[in-house]
């Protein structure tokens, strides 16, 4: 398993742009460690045409194979589709912790969520930056900065770990977000029994996944940022290993940092600067990437 | 140092009853521990009246005497006076500092303003008896006042030192949280270099505790949760006399015992439903009692 960082642009004006964009990302999930399942119906990405507004064109089911592939599945459901504007892509994922070998997924799932709907055409040939992180426990996918309108699209999976940081089978978060000022919605699911997928919440006050004390502009001490902690339950409340939230202006996009936030062995992270992810808005998340 | 709860009646409709309870509560900080100092001009609860509508009629100041009272000094100013809602309406206004010229003037790191902690739901001449309950031990000072359950209208007042990962007080800052409805907060850190963090009016501005997906019930097993209160050095760190809980699962009065930081329990007591702790108002404050 891989990062993956690419500088393209991501155009929806005809077949053959749709083509380019879908296949390139699905090259990408790929290449970074992914695995394809076989499930049948899947797009076919030299034969598909756009479809209309507001519809999935196709879709492909991947699965993270990582070491408790076999104890806790996790599959993606990745809906490739036009957005509101017949020029505009769209992005649409779905998890659950299995498949019917169909394209339906099932057991511990979350609805189907947007987390890049281009409602501006897509028409350019402006380079946008995506980050693709595939590891022990996560999924991480920053995709097309800076896009038409609030186009960047944003998709995190975290396994929940223990007290070392490892990832277990207990449970994960899921989250997802459009747009440089759209708000981070997120799932909390438990897979161990007795499984549940918990509410799912879409604005920061319910959510509560970060916590920023006291401080709106800095949080500089001894000469280092902080990364601050991200939470799940499952019930029980537990720290994540795979994402935190950091102040945009001292973690911009792209760039990196090395934090221990679980457990001793310091990883490394990337700014994505999109989604404010605390209740009062003022730090967006960071995800691993190693 | 010690607890003390008790039930009396709180009326302001004499310099009688004024005295009444000023006193009452002055006895109750000395027999919980809290130090009165020799400053100068304190108030005499045998000759002190009334004031107008609103103004303090007079003050105490006390220090915390627990183990860093050489190294990290602590003073309480307690105004004691007459609130907005006429010369019936009792009043306390508490200002923290780290130094008094002996003549009542809180100075070093001090609150930014002497705050308002109760106001008692206005005019208060009637004999129904209030629940207070009072906890003076090392690192901690609070006060939760004439309780009116369902209602409002009491007063909380919580000091908290920033601790180690023992649990163990330390001299690098601390926490105070008050409130007279709506909960304040501010950080103070007392080593070099010393700051007063700016002042936070309210829950979600503060974000001094984090209450994950917002449930309705934290209830693992048989037990509740309790959540961790955060506060900065401007390092984030953790209190140990503090936290959150879901309103409905830890009644006012009701005990429970909790690790919060470190391996030794301690035991902690459900204050008034009147004051939220975190955004969504689904936790309020408990205290240490012990």
């Amino acid at each position: 398993m891989a990062t993956q960082s690419w500088s393209t642009r991501v155009r929806h004006d005809s077949d053959v742009f749709f083509r380019e964009w879908g296949s390139e990302l699905s090259a990408k999930l790929t290449a970074a460690g992914l695995v394809q399942t076989a499930d049948t119906g899947q797009i076919n990405w030299v034969t598909v045409v756009r479809t209309g507004v507001n519809t999935d064109t196709g879709y492909e089911i991947y699965k993270l194979n990582d070491a408790l592939v076999t104890s806790a599945p996790a599959f993606f459901r990745i809906n490739y589709g036009t957005g509101s504007n017949s020029t505009g892509p769209r992005i649409r994922i779905q998890h659950g912790t299995s498949t019917d070998g169909a394209g339906v997924l099932g057991g511990t799932t979350s609805g189907t969520n947007a987390i890049g709907s281009f409602f501006a055409s897509a028409n350019t040939d402006t380079a946008r930056q995506s980050f693709l992180c595939v590891t022990e426990g996560f999924f991480g996918l920053y995709y097309k900065l800076g896009s038409v309108s609030i186009a960047e699209g944003l998709f995190l999976y975290s396994r929940t770990v223990d007290s070392t940081g490892t990832p277990t089978v207990t449970g994960a978060m899921v989250n997802w977000s459009q747009g440089v000022s759209a708000a981070m919605s997120g799932q909390s699911f438990r897979y161990a029994a007795t499984a549940v997928a918990y509410t799912r919440r879409t604005v920061a006050s319910t959510l509560q996944m970060c916590l920023v004390p006291m401080v709106k502009t800095s949080s500089i001490a001894n000469g280092f940022n902080q990364a601050y902690l991200c939470w799940t339950i499952t019930p029980q409340v537990e720290p994540l290993n795979a994402i935190c939230g950091v102040f945009d202006g001292e973690v911009p996009v792209g760039n990196t940092f090395t934090a221990t936030l679980v457990g001793t062995t310091p990883h490394t992270y990337i700014g994505l600067g999109i989604a404010n992810i605390d209740v009062d808005s003022v730090v967006k998340p960071a995800m691993l990437w190693e | 140092m010690a607890t003390q709860s008790w039930s009396t009646r709180m009326r302001h409709d004499s310099d009688v009853f004024f005295r009444e309870w000023g006193s009452e509560l002055s006895a109750k900080l000395a027999a919980a521990g809290l130090v009165q100092t020799a400053d100068t001009g304190q108030i005499n609860w045998i000759t002190v009246v009334r004031g107008a509508s609103p103004s303090d009629s007079g003050y105490e100041i006390y220090k915390l005497n627990d183990a860093l009272v050489t190294s990290a000094p602590v003073f309480f100013r307690i105004d004691y006076g007459t609130g907005t809602s006429g010369t019936s309406s009792p009043r306390i206004r508490i200002t923290v500092g780290t130094s008094t010229d002996g003549a009542g003037v809180l100075g070093g790191t001090a609150l930014s303003a002497a705050n308002l902690i109760g106001n008692y739901n206005g005019s208060m001449a009637s004999d129904t008896a209030r629940v207070s309950y009072l906890c003076v031990t090392e690192g901690f000072f609070g006060l939760n006042h004439k309780v009116n359950p369902g209602t409002g209208g009491e007063g909380c007042f919580l000091f908290s030192r920033t601790v180690n990962s023992s649990g163990v007080p330390t001299v690098t800052g601390s926490l105070v949280i008050w409130g007279t409805g709506s909960t304040q907060f501010q950080s103070f850190r007392y080593a070099a270099t010393a700051a007063a963090y700016t002042l936070r009016i309210s829950p979600s501005t503060a974000e001094v505790c984090l209450f994950p997906n917002t449930p309705t019930s934290s209830i693992v097993g048989a037990n509740n949760q309790a959540y961790l209160v955060w506060t900065i050095t401007p390092q984030v760190a953790p209190l140990l006399s503090v936290c959150g809980v879901v309103i409905s699962e830890v009644g006012l009065g009701s005990t429970f015992s909790a690790t919060l930081v470190g391996t030794t329990p301690h035991t902690y007591i459900g204050l008034d439903t009147e004051y939220s702790i975190e955004g969504s108002n689904g936790l309020r404050p408990v205290m240490l009692w012990e």
